[in-house]
């Protein structure tokens, strides 16, 4: 078979657009007559609005209109995890509330700042410990706490007892909303001859992609034009035509490039806001550009959960990972969704071949960031927890800190995961040899440590 | 209109000053007024990329706006608008400078150069636009505009820098995507291209 590009050098077609800054991004179009919207976040973790008046805004010179969740969900906000185009119950700091269109981003700034909305307060959580506890605010609508799957929201607490004791490093005796588990437990801690415990808590930072989220659109002959960033137009473009409730037929989603992407623009339920600019413009029957700042970024952007954990590792005399026990409290921040800490338990069984490993989780709301996929989702928080317990298992059994990874990595025809999946192609020992081999002249057995592992 | 202001007046008073008559400044020179208080010229000429450019721009208007969405030049980037991603980097007399964070106003006597700017007439790539291609530097691209503008910025006070110096010059611009070794590949074959 002839192969256009494997195994021959070419410069990918986008390469030179990208170095000439000719390529463009959506925030590069314009269009005759675009004019520029803004929005108007929510200043406090949750809320709901009791009252917009915006007749001073509406008044001035080069504001066109306003658009509110009421106009954009006219049947009621959807009783769903995940953003909302535009919402009237905030359950973050920078939720979108309304967006207005001006002739220019400052005249919209300043007619933002002319609106009044009216907030009922309501009890927020940033810890999702803090919610679990008897008494604890709770993030979502309808002072709820977590999202159980086709069964809707719902609220957990725990024993403030149960909750203390888990603060003190203790293994959590709740009952989990998940299980998974292979292999015997029991037994392969039994053959351990180290084995370590302990907690560990990590945050849940934001993408941070380079590009904002902007967007532009305008209709046409009755089509939707919308100019956005995706990572992928197959993927995305019928997710966002059913957002903004348009055939897809009529929708002409227009992405030369994308500024990154890490996860929060794979799907179309990640960016609802591009949504915003499509809604406003066929109001307004204007061309509408939204761009979207580096602060919003860090509110509607996306992050990864953040991980509150209990685990137990045990090591076999020889460096082997005999037994995982994880137990994983989840901030799933002020929108629910995502599955991280189930997928750091995955990554423990694959990475280190473990023969049995055991992962309870319990995923609870906070009025914090919307989280969403991110490169690495769950692999990324638990590699920081998990090499530093190599590290020290390492120097418990005597065994090399290089050595105790070639021993534990997967090779091909290893399975992984509770459903024992075989691996078709794994070269791991062979990385760390070439990895090893380019170290020479170091001291292999530190270069691998990690920064945070050496006073653990 | 005002009784002072004639056309023979306006004529004299923009000759006179050398300015170009559709100036704020030329009227005020041709009636003889006093600039108000606070007075901000909004008619500026800039040298863009070798080109002098007669522009509307406002007191406060960034350089990046200016170019961005007053002279289409949206090769410059806007990351962070905020000084600190340094997708936005021009070059102002050859110096690196973050466009978000400094005021149009300010560079009326200055060159200024985007990655528009870098290609030569006939379409050839600058060598450090040609090396980050040859060595596929950029991901997502959006901060490559940037980096290419740090590159040509440090080569041209140094034309032969270690891969260290190289480091130390785009420590101003962050790539999310994590192309950093590459782009710093690139700015070493771009000395090499230079010769």
């Amino acid at each position: 078979m002839a192969y256009m590009h494997i195994g021959k050098d070419f410069t990918p077609p986008d390469v030179p657009g990208k170095v000439t800054g000719r390529i463009k991004y959506a925030e590069d179009y314009t269009r005759e007559g675009m004019v520029y919207a803004r929005l108007l976040t929510s200043p406090i973790p949750h809320a709901r609005v009791l009252d917009i008046d915006a007749s001073e805004a509406l008044a001035m010179d080069g504001v066109f209109g306003i658009l509110t969740a009421d106009d954009v969900y006219p049947d009621g906000e959807p009783q769903s995890t995940g953003l909302k185009i535009l919402t009237n119950e905030p359950t973050l700091v920078g939720e979108p509330i309304l967006a207005l269109a001006a002739v220019d981003e400052k005249t919209a700034e300043t007619a933002i700042a002319a609106i009044s909305v009216t907030f009922e307060r309501l009890p927020f959580v940033l810890d999702p410990l803090d919610s679990l506890a008897e008494g604890g605010g709770n993030a979502y609508p309808g002072d709820t706490n977590t999202f159980v799957f086709r069964q809707g929201f719902a609220t957990e607490k725990w024993t403030a007892d149960q909750v203390a004791s888990f603060r003190a490093g203790n293994e959590p005796t709740a009952e989990p909303q998940q299980t998974v588990e292979y292999g015997d437990l029991e037994a392969a801690f039994a053959e351990s001859t180290y084995v370590y415990e302990g907690t560990f808590t990590n945050a849940g930072y934001p993408h941070m992609s380079m590009e904002p989220r902007s967007a532009l659109a305008y209709w046409e002959n009755g089509k939707l034009y919308l100019h956005g960033g995706s990572q992928s137009l197959t993927a995305f473009a019928d997710g966002i035509a059913g957002i903004i409730g348009v055939p897809k037929a009529d929708l002409v989603f227009i992405n030369e490039a994308t500024g990154g992407g890490f996860g929060q623009r794979a799907r179309a339920g990640s960016v609802p806001v591009y949504a915003v600019p499509a809604k406003l413009s066929q109001k307004i029957n204007r061309p509408v550009m939204m761009r979207a700042t580096r602060e919003e970024e860090f509110t509607i952007g996306g992050a990864r959960q953040g991980l509150t954990g209990w685990i137990k590792v045990g090591f076999k005399p020889d460096g082997v990972m005999a037994a995982c026990d994880l137990w994983i409290v989840s901030d799933n921040g002020g929108k629910g969704g995502g599955a991280d800490a189930f997928s750091a338990a995955d990554c423990i069984s694959v990475l280190y071949q473990t023969d049995a490993v055991r992962f309870r989780g319990t995923a609870i709301g906070t009025n914090t960031a919307h989280r969403g996929a991110q490169r690495g989702p769950g692999q990324n928080q638990i590699a920081p927890i998990i090499s530093p317990i190599m590290d020290v298992a390492a120097d418990e059994l005597g065994v090399s800190r290089f050595d105790i990874r070639k021993i534990n990595t997967p090779m091909t025809g290893d399975v992984g995961g509770p459903q024992r999946i075989p691996f078709t192609s794994a070269y791991m020992p062979e990385a760390l040899e070439m990895a090893g081999n380019n170290l020479d002249g170091m001291n292999v057995n530190h270069v691998v440590v990690s920064k945070t592992a050496a006073k653990w | 209109m005002n009784p002072k202001l004639t056309r023979r007046r306006f004529i004299k008073g923009v000759i006179a000053s050398g300015a170009a008559a559709t100036t704020t400044a030329a009227w005020y020179s041709a009636t003889g007024q006093e600039r108000p208080s606070g007075f901000v010229e909004r008619l500026v000429r800039i040298n863009v990329n070798g080109q002098v450019r007669n522009v509307d721009v406002e007191p406060q208007e960034t350089l990046a706006s200016t170019l961005r969405y007053k002279l289409g030049l949206t090769g410059t980037k806007l990351g962070c608008n905020r000084g600190e991603c340094g997708a936005c980097t021009v070059l102002v007399n050859d110096v690196p400078t973050y466009a978000c964070s400094v005021l149009t106003h300010s560079f009326k006597n200055d060159r200024i150069e985007t990655v528009e700017g870098l290609e030569s007439a006939n379409g050839d790539l600058h060598p450090v636009q040609q090396a980050f291609v040859e060595e596929l530097a950029p991901q997502c691209g959006y901060c490559t505009p940037g980096q290419i503008m740090s590159a040509v910025g440090l080569l041209r006070e140094n034309a032969n820098p270690t891969r260290d110096e190289a480091r130390h010059a785009l420590a101003g611009n962050i790539c999310r995507c994590g192309s950093y070794d590459s782009y710093l590949d690139g700015v070493m074959r771009a000395v090499e291209l230079i010769g």
